[in-house]
């Protein structure tokens, strides 16, 4: 084992010097950038074991096991398939571009734009090109595993079955290796340009809204365009050799002889030149941007005032004030916090309101994909959002500043009321007035519109009521690291198994009469024993918060 | 030596730096001195190459900040006040990843980290994380960092900060022994006790605007051998009297 790890550091070292770069301070570097992507996920992880939290570790396994599970599905389809290219080979090409891009994208925010950049190097005689080398690094030793595991897949199925050929299953893993690197030039070359284009704050803000509003874009896509995209690339044309998937698909499919050469050499050339520009571009530039020192400035006016004034009526106790006004000050600068609250309504409002779906009027003669009942349907996505959007209230970047409130007399139970309502308020009551509005656009009786909503807010409070009996966190205080992205992979987990629960109990209600009264019990039950658990757990006690990291 | 040349920095409509012109002689230990927002740290970030000039330059061990930055980027040492460091690496992987891009060999930095670790009385958590040290270990390592290639000129923004007394002792005896060696040693910091002690060499900075620079001796006997806070205060506007009791301060009522 120990041979075969120097082999690869060997190889890895090799190739930094072919590159340009010196292995011992681009290895250090890149480690340095990936825990400072990390944050203080490891003394987090020590603070919070005993609250059930997954170690960053084991998430990152969990993720990389759903990658290879997720391709044993796609296998099926490249095995059956006599589609030209192979529809397996297309989706795990087209599913792993995907899936690779959006985790890269929320890596990319705490990899490329990190702050001790500046502070800890920028005034290092560093060479840009050790610099480039170690964000490339950084982002491929999380892309690697994960292409690792979704190319193992085919190769096992040969080894079973004899199917899919071995040289295609061969092809397939050196296209998806090839596809991993241009995807992390291609996100360190666009950060770059757009680092130049916009300054660090604003990248830094903009890495902050997609670090949490990817997922949704991500779920956006696979659910909407996913029908209509299999049916088209599955009858093959020209115009589909723009898409970069697409490229490597055809690398499976290596009888057809023009087509596999032309997609080679597309996806080799475009690594290349992504190679290239983005080496031009970060050693052109100094090795560390620094334009984004600037002044003081008074504080002025800004929208968050209204925000302030609009949310008084649910936080009029003391904790109430506390969480108001913890709200608003992150909402200014912290726009991770705010990508986390806009972004799901938003998102969910998009589909609601139909921006996205033409259909007016339940018409089953329709296409599935522009069906207003079909947007409708995306209702039952609310529940799985709310644990999702409930851990945007948790982080912060300044989460000693909290010390004042670490030092009053603030009841756990109050604050953790006042936090339930600024998130009926912010995030459950737009996203329930969008599928209101849009149930009774399209002819839906009122009384089951209201019944609906009913349960969708109560299915709401019950999953809120969760997170928080289980964190027994105090909202703005955890430290904002890429934990949060762990953190925020768990309880994806935990919303998604939540929401089955959720799924059987709406069929329960619409079952029957009978079986509707067991439904709205088991809803009412839920929800007085959540209540009771977590006041039980808070009332009259301090929340925890990261004030005092632990070594 | 430090050659600033009307090296001037404008944040839009703040003048933060002046067309300071100064010259900052190797072989002494000088003290930049000014209240706060005199901008101390505009000037330090320029010279240390982190921040542009907008217009004038400055020229550090030699090398121009504007034409040669990764001149002056090898040339010098610095300790930053906010003390940032990579929280995930250990001392050793920070040290070493200091060095290597200076160029030394890495049984080298070892080699001299060692000494300086042990110099300091850290050396026992050199395998910590960072983010794991007391404020007063990672300013050690800072420094550590700082010298550990040997540089011509160094910056140290408010060194002591989070030293125990021993440490700071040893901190003010280095300095002077690098001050010794002919190296341009700058030291910025509000504490003026540890500046008269250390600095002989003196630059006074307020509004962006060069007040005084030389001797600290002479500035003193310049006002009657008064200590540095008396003539701190007296050159920038410092001297008021508050003129109100704590009761009025708080309430705006005058006592009864």
């Amino acid at each position: 084992m120990n041979a075969l790890r120097r082999l690869v550091e060997r190889g890895v070292d090799g190739a930094i010097r072919l590159a340009g770069g010196d292995p011992h301070v681009v290895r250090i570097l890149s480690a340095a950038l990936h825990r400072a992507a990390d944050g203080k996920m490891e003394l987090l992880f020590e603070q919070s074991r005993r609250r059930g939290t997954m170690s960053p570790g084991a998430a990152r396994i969990l993720l990389t096991v759903l990658a290879g599970l997720g391709s044993v599905f796609l296998c099926i389809l490249f095995v059956d398939t006599d589609q030209n290219p192979p529809a397996g080979a297309l989706v795990l090409a087209a599913g792993h571009w995907l899936m690779g891009t959006a985790w890269l994208v929320g890596r990319a925010a705490p990899a490329l734009l990190n702050d001790d950049d500046l502070a800890v190097i920028g005034w290092w005689p560093l060479g840009p090109r050790n610099l480039m080398l170690a964000r490339v690094g950084v982002m491929l030793r999380d892309l690697l595993p994960f292409t690792a595991a979704a190319a193992t897949m085919p190769l096992l199925m040969f080894l079973v079955t004899g199917h899919p050929p071995m040289l295609a299953s061969l092809l397939l893993a050196a296209g998806l290796l090839v596809q991993s690197c241009a995807m992390a030039l291609g996100v360190l070359l666009f950060s770059s340009l757009a680092v130049m284009r916009l300054g660090r704050v604003r990248m830094q803000r903009i890495g902050a809204l997609l670090a949490d509003g990817n997922a949704m874009i991500i779920i956006w896509l696979v659910a909407v365009m996913s029908p209509r995209f299999a049916h088209d690339l599955t009858h093959w044309s020209p115009v589909h050799s723009f898409l970069p998937f697409v490229w490597v698909a055809a690398w499976a499919d290596p009888m057809q002889i023009d087509r596999f050469v032309l997609h080679v050499a597309l996806l080799l050339g475009s690594t290349v030149a992504l190679a290239r520009l983005a080496s031009r571009l970060v050693t052109s530039e100094p090795t560390v941007r620094t334009a984004d020192i600037t002044e003081s400035k008074p504080a002025g006016r800004h929208w968050t005032d209204l925000l302030d004034v609009l949310l008084r009526p649910w936080t009029k106790t003391i904790e109430g004030w506390a969480v108001r006004r913890l709200l608003v000050a992150h909402m200014r600068d912290d726009w991770r916090v705010l990508g986390a609250i806009a972004v799901i309504p938003l998102m969910f409002a998009a589909m609601m309101l139909g921006v996205f779906f033409s259909g007016s009027a339940v018409d089953l003669d329709e296409e599935v994909t522009t069906s207003a009942l079909f947007a409708i349907n995306f209702s039952f996505w609310l529940p799985l959002y709310a644990p999702m959007a409930f851990s945007g209230l948790l982080f912060s970047s300044s989460p000693q500043a909290l010390w004042p409130l670490a030092l009053a007399d603030l009841d756990g139970w109050a604050i953790l009321a006042a936090q339930r309502r600024v998130a009926r308020a912010m995030i459950l009551a737009p996203m329930l007035a969008a599928y209101g509005y849009r149930a009774l656009v399209i002819g839906l009786w009122w009384p089951w519109v209201l019944a609906d909503m009913l349960l969708l807010a109560m299915c709401w409070e019950v999953s809120t009521l969760f997170m928080q009996g289980r964190l027994l966190t105090m909202p703005f205080s955890k430290a904002m690291s890429s934990y949060q992205d762990i953190s925020r992979a768990a309880t994806m987990i935990i919303a998604f198994i939540m929401s089955l629960g959720y799924i059987g109990i709406f069929g329960l209600i619409v079952a029957s009469p009978q079986t509707a009264i067991a439904g709205w019990s088991v809803m009412l039950a839920a929800l007085a024993i959540m209540r009771r658990w977590v006041r039980m757990r808070s009332q009259g006690r301090r929340l925890s918060m990261d004030l005092v990291p632990e070594s | 030596m430090i050659q600033l040349h009307a090296l001037t920095r404008r944040f839009d409509e703040l003048l933060a730096v002046d067309a300071l012109d100064l010259t900052i002689p190797s072989g002494a230990i000088t003290a930049l001195l000014g209240p706060n927002g005199a901008g101390k740290t505009t000037t330090l970030n320029m010279l240390t190459t982190l921040l542009p000039p907008t217009s004038g330059t400055a020229e550090v061990a030699g090398c121009d900040i504007v034409e040669n930055p990764a001149g002056v980027r090898r040339a010098i040492g610095y300790v930053p006040e906010h003390g940032a460091v990579y929280e995930g690496l250990t001392a050793d992987e920070f040290l070493e990843l200091a060095g290597r891009v200076r160029g030394l060999e890495s049984a080298e930095i070892h080699r001299r980290a060692t000494r300086l670790l042990e110099y300091f009385e850290v050396a026992d958590a050199r395998d910590r994380r960072l983010g794991a040290h007391s404020k007063g270990m990672r300013r050690k390592v800072l420094v550590t960092a700082a010298l550990l290639h040997d540089p011509d000129v160094i910056f140290f923004d408010e060194p002591m900060d989070g030293l125990d007394v021993k440490s700071q002792k040893r901190l003010g005896e280095l300095l002077r022994d690098l001050a010794a060696e002919g190296k341009t040693v700058v030291y910025s910091s509000h504490v003026l006790q540890q500046v008269e002690e250390l600095c002989e060499h003196l630059v006074l900075i307020h509004e962006g605007r060069l007040l005084r620079e030389g001797p600290l001796t002479d500035l003193r006997n310049e006002h009657g051998g008064a200590g540095l806070r008396d003539v701190f205060l007296a050159m920038t506007d410092g001297a008021e009297e508050r003129g109100s009791s704590w009761h009025e301060l708080l309430t705006g009522e005058a006592p009864e």
